[in-house]
């Protein structure tokens, strides 16, 4: 249901129903926008949402030193 | 969030010493301790440190386990994860101190390397595209879809990559070639066809960091102007296949792949073919030719090139996994960075499979530049057993046998090439003392004579002929004037074979002729095999005065050979003996009764000189 979307497991999901990326019409920033994101609409918890995925993944000091 | 992540390689290497059964039971002590929510695992592409595999890495401390089995797990998860103690026994131990080390990063295995193109290999999972994106990727893709081609070309061009696969070609230059030439239709071909015995540097890259590939491959599509790529692997490879079509399949999931790429116009496919293993299909043309579904055989000349008729005649970009892999951090760091790392004239890094009588032997990846030296005594922590150093292989097959006087040797293409042996694909296998240098060229031989698609007469009878003069001097029958002939008949392969296969052939025999001619003269002229390794020319015998009559020998030898009554000297029968050589290993160190000999000292026990 629309305005119902909590969880953010992977880059595809999408953060909330603001999100426009699609099959049908991609987003240009999907990259920059999984990583520093969200680019299109401000929202503190849509961020979170991101930096949860980045920090699971981050599993050591050197992870991001490359 | 995770207390600890546990990092086991999953490379096709660690899989085979145990790797899954580690998972496996990981998990279950882990769901024992109930920490299974606290702990991840991750299974990673290959970590390069091959011999020591299974590895087994702890973050955020990086404690670095290696050797580790299924059966050591309630052991680690009690003692580690649950004491905080670590488990000593466990640890990488230095070969000369035999001191343990904690973190890979103290490892003088990994110390010296410069992980560009393996730089996600063993550090991320590789089925899991969010990992790869967080280690920026596909951020070169999404840079070059808002450059120009040849903004693009000029970027790759002045980095001064060169052609990883072997030869060393100017890869931007293949790429303005690609690009300049007009066509409706254009391909862009991954070469993972790689073949060299021992090689396995392409493998790790699609087993560990697949969609590093991908993108790389995209962006050549981008800059060429071509929609659609083949990746040729081999079928032997199945972990690689398997990890590569998941790799496809999660960016075009992702939008990545596909139709209008990030909204950009851009469609791009990428296809996988499956080579049925022959060593001549690595070879542009006879790549091209498998691709399309018949035997491949390599173009006779004059033929167009690849790039400019190449895949069902159109302009075709080939390119090796590790050349396309780099290139999306080319893009994102721009060419200075590149061309910042290695020598004047070669940039970047090499990838080698160090393999043989080293330490340490596994996956590596140096600067280009570094002294061949260093390369076998700092990261492969020189020859083990206290042996000498005698000569290092490189290129595979095709490639030749440097000896101790070239280990001064800054390693890139052309010093390589200039000395008598090449890059190639990456093998690189160091002998010892031990090794006999004409066997060893016997031996790379052999595979190409066996590995010959037989179009070309020098390539099909040249290396044929040359293989049975080895054979002779291997056996004893070596004759006066085939040294001579090696020579002569290599330079006729080299000058009328059709192919880089064919022209590439006699190196390792040219190139040991050029350093070990002396080994050559010994089998010929005296009958002797120096390093004590070719059969003919061997024999083994027991001293009377330092046997003790253990009897091990006489037990172990399946021939039936060894006589002699307990506590009373032994004898070998050399009519029954199959020279396998199982006395000679056995006999105690404290006797060492069962000797090895070989030329004149043969003739001296045949007259009861003895030994």
């Amino acid at each position: 249901m629309k305005g119902e979307i909590k969880l953010m497991e992977r880059f595809i999901d999408p953060c909330c129903d603001k999100c426009v990326n699609s099959k049908i019409k991609p987003c240009e920033n999907f990259v920059e926008c999984r990583l520093s994101g969200p680019i299109c609409h401000e929202n503190k918890e849509c961020t979170g949402k991101r930096q949860a995925i980045i920090e699971k993944y981050n599993h050591s000091p050197g992870f991001f030193q490359h | 969030m995770y207390d600890k992540q546990i990092l086991i390689c999953a490379g096709t290497g660690c899989i085979s010493s145990g790797a899954l059964d580690v998972k496996g039971s990981l998990e279950k002590e882990l769901e024992k301790h109930n920490l299974q929510d606290k702990v991840r695992i991750i299974l990673s592409g290959c970590h390069g440190f091959c011999e020591k595999g299974p590895i087994f890495i702890v973050y955020p401390e990086d404690i670095f386990y290696c050797g580790v089995t299924a059966e050591d797990m309630p052991e680690l998860v009690e003692e580690y994860l649950v004491k905080g103690n670590i488990v000593d026994r466990l640890l990488y131990k230095d070969p000369i101190t035999g001191e343990s080390v904690t973190s890979h990063e103290n490892i003088p295995f990994y110390r010296q390397q410069k992980r560009l193109v393996l730089r996600n290999c063993g550090v991320i999972d590789p089925e899991n595209i969010d990992e790869y994106i967080i280690r920026d990727g596909y951020s070169g893709l999404k840079k070059s879809l808002q450059m120009d081609p040849k903004e693009i070309i000029d970027t790759v061009k002045n980095s001064g990559l060169r052609g990883l696969g072997g030869a060393g070609f100017p890869t931007g230059r293949k790429w303005e070639t690609a690009y300049k030439i007009e066509s409706d239709k254009k391909y862009v071909v991954c070469n993972a066809d790689e073949g060299d015995p021992g090689a396995f540097m392409d493998r790790s890259v699609l087993e560990g960091d697949p969609h590093s590939v991908l993108e790389g491959l995209m962006i050549a599509g981008k800059a060429i102007g071509s929609d659609e790529a083949y990746v040729y692997v081999r079928a032997e490879y199945p972990l690689a296949v398997r990890r590569l079509r998941k790799a496809i399949a999660q960016a075009e999931e992702y939008g990545l792949l596909g139709e209008n790429i990030l909204n950009s116009g851009f469609n791009f496919k990428v296809n996988v073919k499956e080579g049925a293993g022959a060593f001549v299909c690595g070879e542009s043309t006879a790549l091209v030719i498998s691709i399309e579904g018949k035997r491949g055989m390599p173009k006779p000349l004059p033929r167009p090139r690849t790039t400019e008729a190449g895949l069902w005649d159109k302009p075709t970009l080939l390119n090796n996994v590790k050349t396309l892999s780099v290139i999306p951090q080319i893009i994102n760091n721009g060419a200075d960075w590149f061309a910042g790392i290695g020598t004047e004239k070669c940039k970047g890094t090499a990838v080698f499979a160090l393999t043989g009588k080293t330490n340490c032997s596994g996956l590596i990846e140096v600067p280009m530049g570094i002294k061949l030296g260093k390369i076998i005594h700092e990261i492969g922590g020189g020859i083990p057993g206290g042996k000498k150093f005698k000569a290092v292989q490189t290129g595979g097959p095709s490639g030749g046998c440097l000896p101790e006087s070239k280990l001064d040797l800054a390693v890139d293409f052309d010093t390589l090439l200039q000395a008598g042996s090449m890059m190639g694909s990456g093998g690189m296998v160091v002998l010892d003392e031990t090794t006999c240098m004409v066997d060893v060229a016997r031996y790379f031989l052999n595979f190409t004579v066996e590995e010959s698609c037989g179009q070309c007469t020098p390539c099909r009878s040249g290396t044929l002929q040359m293989l049975e003069i080895l054979n002779d001097i291997c056996e004893g029958n070596g004759r006066e004037g085939d040294v001579e002939l090696l020579l002569e008949l290599g330079k006729s392969i080299i000058d009328s074979s059709i192919c880089g296969l064919g022209k590439s052939a006699p190196n390792p025999v040219l190139s040991t002729i050029d350093y070990f001619r002396d080994e050559y003269e010994a089998h010929i002229k005296d009958k002797t095999c120096p390093a004590l390794v070719c059969k003919n020319l061997i024999i083994y015998d027991i001293d009377q005065e330092a046997c003790t009559g253990c009897g091990r020998c006489r037990k172990n030898c399946p021939a039936g050979a060894i006589a002699g009554d307990k506590k009373e000297p032994h004898v070998i029968d050399q009519e029954k003996c199959t020279k396998c050589a199982i006395c000679y290993d056995l006999c105690p160190d404290r006797f060492s009764a069962v000797k090895c000999l070989t030329g004149e000292k043969i003739t001296a026990m045949a007259k009861g000189g003895g030994n």
